[in-house]
């Protein structure tokens, strides 16, 4: 399937909810869409156009917003959702119902980013430590790590 | 013994190489349930990304793991030429392709003998390793070390072969493809081997994909999935021939199969690249400020599918790396294979998808049967630590 | 002069003196062979060729820190290992190798003497049993109930395959089984099946791989002696080793001819024949995996007791039908 074919396909399917898509790189394209749209786009790559791998989820913080990437992929195509979220109160929905894989990826977004993902069965920490304190995530932009001076008696 | 209980496998345990911790709910001799709890060498090197210049980054991300450490660096040098809009010469994509594939010699090679010595087939381990030696002696032969080889650097490779070296790399490579067989031959008929891995650790095909699997566990189970021929790198079937290798039966001994044929395939790669290596440079001069954008670069590493997401943001450090490695993306479909397994399997369905775990400290300390378990944070653990031995009469 | 005798019987030869030292080097013989089957070299370093590195690691042991588990059940937790090396080493005493003659009984060669050593050597795996479950630890727990649950299934192969020799030597006397067998060397070949199954019983026994099911590392841990640790792993590891010695001595005595010629020479033959025994031992542990407990059952009961069970007609038969 060509970039072009993958194109045609999403603007029918997707029409009015597409806020960008664009194909910087051979192979490689990038979807934004709205996070209400999240679910019923990753329908559409899995079920119309043949995306049946998850690769990874992707969280980022942009300075003002917080984002997740999830990228798909099938032979010959990667392509990565873009959804944006405020980051007053940060959350997306879940697309474990469509991407039964994506448990673990959804859960390190959270840890990492502090994404809340709406619908998740089980948002306890996946990678952070147990001590870890609540509403601190580590990705984030605004996040610096400060060492504890040492000190050898 | 009639109710089940939970049965701590790490964040130690001797069928782990690494630590992470699975908690078992086990009932008798089966497994109930299984959960998963990651994050025991979570180094933060996403975040240390962030903070370092590309050149840096390129060997900080070499060290994510010690085993896929060529596959770790491609991944990130490649994408950084796609953002750049630079392309290495030839001659530096086929000693990239090169070191891409011995690595994956050696890393199947360890693999095949800790599935050995995770069913108790000792004999199996030190075999595979011995001839495990005669890559590392390869490798060290082409960069200068054993592992983390430093090969790559944005725009092509570090190293150049000469005339010794490719008649070395040939003879060696000669040696592994008259002993692999036996190798295949053992693993597929040895009794007592194949009945601890055939049928053990089913993965339908259907699960693999909806579960998002990735390298040879999912090629075990059928699926033609392999980034070497959906997403071409390093100069992989433009010019590089390669089949994927795949097998039907969906269990261990799949996996076993498909990785003694990938060793075949590997071999034939090598062998390839040896024969035809272009004349010329082994890489053009990269700028050291990255224009704005973002792209995804793929390398299918020993273990399946890795991926890097890169964003640059004209400076000369990125804005943001994610690193996802193939073992993250295979637990899933672990938990679901060791569902309803045997006690005395749960070590080789876990080692069958090579885990390779990189990812911050707690600890779990196991009390007693009655008194259930305790899990500790760090400090608290560090405090126990420092009373358990001055109560001890030692100094901490 | 006889009080002399039982003492150097008792503390020497074949007692606890011979049983420690002997069973290092079979220990060690054991390892070189394990190493040199997968292309290592084994033991090097520790006296000549390294004949001294299993003495070292017990020595290394005995002074390692000995750690009980809180929840233990500690007087059964500490006393099982000495209990244990109790039993195999009385089991040493029973071996028909020094001064006796058929014709005449004692306390350590009598009447139904294959039946007590059958016991004594049965007796470490109820100990192991006991040592997983005092000491309150998920792993020995299952490495405990993994004890029982292999002992069920080749124990009675074991005996079945004992049985044997004995009806064709019409004795239950090893010094008489071994006696009949030298005078008539043919007839041991009737015996061959009853030997292979009693062999792979014994690696069963002595929990070694393709059997190694309760202790097996990367699923257990250290099965039943996770717990332990200094002195008494220490006395752990000698007891399988001592255990296998006289393991491998009653298979030679029943099926291999035992010991004949008096002192020296029947030292001879008890080294060159418990080898043989550790050698065949030694080959079935580099070429399999370890099995599945599940396997094990069924692989007992459909194949090694029937055989078992099979060879003991053939022996009742050729009893029956030979002068």
């Amino acid at each position: 399937m060509t970039a072009e074919d993958v194109k045609k396909t999403l603007e029918q399917s997707l029409a009015g909810k597409i806020v960008e898509l664009t194909n910087p790189q051979p192979r490689r394209m990038f979807l934004h869409v709205a996070p209400e749209h999240l679910v019923e786009a990753c329908k559409v790559l899995r079920d119309q156009l043949g995306f049946y791998h998850l690769t990874t989820i992707t969280g980022r913080d942009t300075g003002d917003k917080l984002e997740a990437l999830y990228h798909f992929a099938q032979a010959g195509m990667v392509l990565t959702v873009r959804a944006q979220t405020g980051r007053a109160h940060p959350s997306l929905p879940t697309i474990i119902a469509v991407y039964p894989g994506a448990t673990f990826y959804e859960r390190e977004v959270h840890d990492m980013v502090g994404i809340v993902i709406d619908g998740h069965p089980d948002m306890r920490p996946l990678v952070l430590p147990e001590g870890w304190p609540d509403g601190i995530y580590p990705m984030r932009k605004d996040w610096q790590y400060n060492r504890e001076k040492g000190v050898i008696q | 013994m009639s109710d089940t209980f939970v049965l701590p496998v790490g964040p130690q345990h001797p069928a782990l190489k690494e630590p992470t911790s699975f908690r078992f709910k086990v009932d008798g001799e089966y497994i109930v349930d299984a959960d998963l709890r990651l994050g025991y060498n979570h180094r933060g090197i996403e975040k240390g990304c962030e903070a370092r210049t590309y050149v840096q980054d390129t060997y900080l991300l070499e060290r994510v793991c010690g085993i896929c450490s060529n596959a770790h660096m491609t991944a990130f040098v490649q994408g950084v030429e796609k953002l750049m809009g630079i392309e290495p010469p030839l001659r530096g994509l086929y000693i990239r392709c090169l070191m891409g594939e011995l690595e994956r010699i050696h890393s199947h090679l360890l693999w095949l003998g800790v599935a050995g010595h995770e069913i108790g087939f000792d004999t199996f381990f030190m075999y595979t390793w011995r001839d495990r030696e005669v890559v590392m002696d390869l490798l060290e032969m082409v960069s200068g070390n054993r592992v983390n080889y430093g090969m790559q650097t944005c725009g092509g490779v570090r190293r150049d072969l000469d005339g010794v070296q490719i008649t070395q790399l040939l003879d060696g490579v000669a040696a592994l493809r008259a002993r692999t067989p036996y190798y295949l031959n053992l693993g597929a008929t040895e009794p007592t081997m194949v009945a601890r891995i055939a049928g053990v650790g089913k993965l339908p095909k259907e699960k693999a994909i909806e579960l998002s699997a990735v390298g040879p566990t999912t090629r075990a189970s059928g699926v033609q999935f392999d980034v070497r021929s959906d997403d071409p790198y390093a100069g992989f079937v433009e010019h590089i021939p390669f089949t994927i290798q795949t097998d039907n039966g969906c269990d261990v001994l799949a996996r076993v199969i498909v990785r003694a044929k990938e060793l075949m395939e590997c071999y034939n790669i090598c062998e390839w690249i040896l024969r035809n290596l272009p004349a010329g440079e082994i890489r053009v001069k990269a700028p050291r400020k990255v224009p704005e954008g973002e792209t995804v670069s793929r390398v299918e590493a020993q273990r399946g599918e890795l991926i890097h997401y890169i964003r640059a943001n004209g400076t000369d450090k990125p804005d943001r790396v994610k690193v996802r490695a193939p073992t993250l993306a295979n637990w899933p479909a672990t938990l679901y294979m060791l569902r309803g397994a045997y006690l005395a399997d749960i070590p080789i369905i876990m080692a069958a998808i090579d885990p390779c775990l990189s990812c911050t400290d707690r600890m779990a300390v196991i009390s007693d049967v009655r008194g259930g378990e305790k899990v500790w944070d760090w400090e608290t653990l560090r405090q126990y630590g420092i009373e358990f031995h001055r109560n001890r009469g030692i100094k901490p | 002069m006889d009080l002399f005798k039982i003492a150097l019987y008792f503390l020497v030869y074949p007692g606890l003196l011979f049983l420690f030292v002997y069973s290092t080097f079979v220990e060690w013989v054991d390892r070189k062979l394990f190493a040199r089957f997968q292309n290592r070299r084994g033991p090097l370093y520790t006296g000549a060729a390294g004949l001294l590195q299993p003495i070292a690691d017990f020595v290394k042991l005995m002074a390692k820190e000995d750690i009980v588990p809180d929840s233990a059940d500690k007087p059964l937790f500490n006393s099982v290992p000495v209990l244990a090396l109790a039993a195999v080493l009385a089991s040493g005493l029973l071996l028909p190798v020094w001064h006796f003659t058929a014709g005449m009984q004692s306390a350590t060669s009598f009447d139904g003497d294959i039946i007590v050593m059958a016991y004594l050597l049965s007796l470490p795996t109820f100990a192991y049993f006991l040592a997983g479950w005092s000491s309150a630890s998920m792993y020995a727990s299952i490495g405990a109930v993994r004890v029982l649950t292999l002992l069920f299934s080749y124990e009675v192969p074991m005996f079945l395959a004992i049985l044997s020799p004995a009806v064709l030597a019409g004795s239950w006397r090893m010094a008489v089984i071994a006696e009949y067998y030298q005078q008539h060397p043919l007839m041991l070949l009737w015996n061959i099946g009853a030997f292979a199954v009693a062999v792979v019983a014994l690696q069963a026994k002595l929990e070694r791989v393709p059997f190694d099911i309760p202790e097996a590392e990367t699923e257990l841990v250290g099965g039943t002696f996770t717990e332990y640790s200094g002195r008494k792993l220490a006395l752990f590891r000698l007891l399988t080793d001592v255990q296998m010695v006289t393991g491998a001595g009653f298979l030679a005595a029943l099926f291999l001819g035992g010991f004949p010629g008096g002192l020296v020479p029947g030292f001879l033959w008890l080294v060159v024949k418990t080898l043989a025994i550790v050698f065949i031992l030694a080959a079935i542990k580099a070429v399999t995996a370890r099995i599945r407990i599940d396997q094990m059952v069924s692989f007992s009961w459909s194949y090694l007791a029937p055989l078992a069970l099979l060879q003991l007609v053939v022996v009742i038969l050729v009893r029956g039908y030979l002068p």
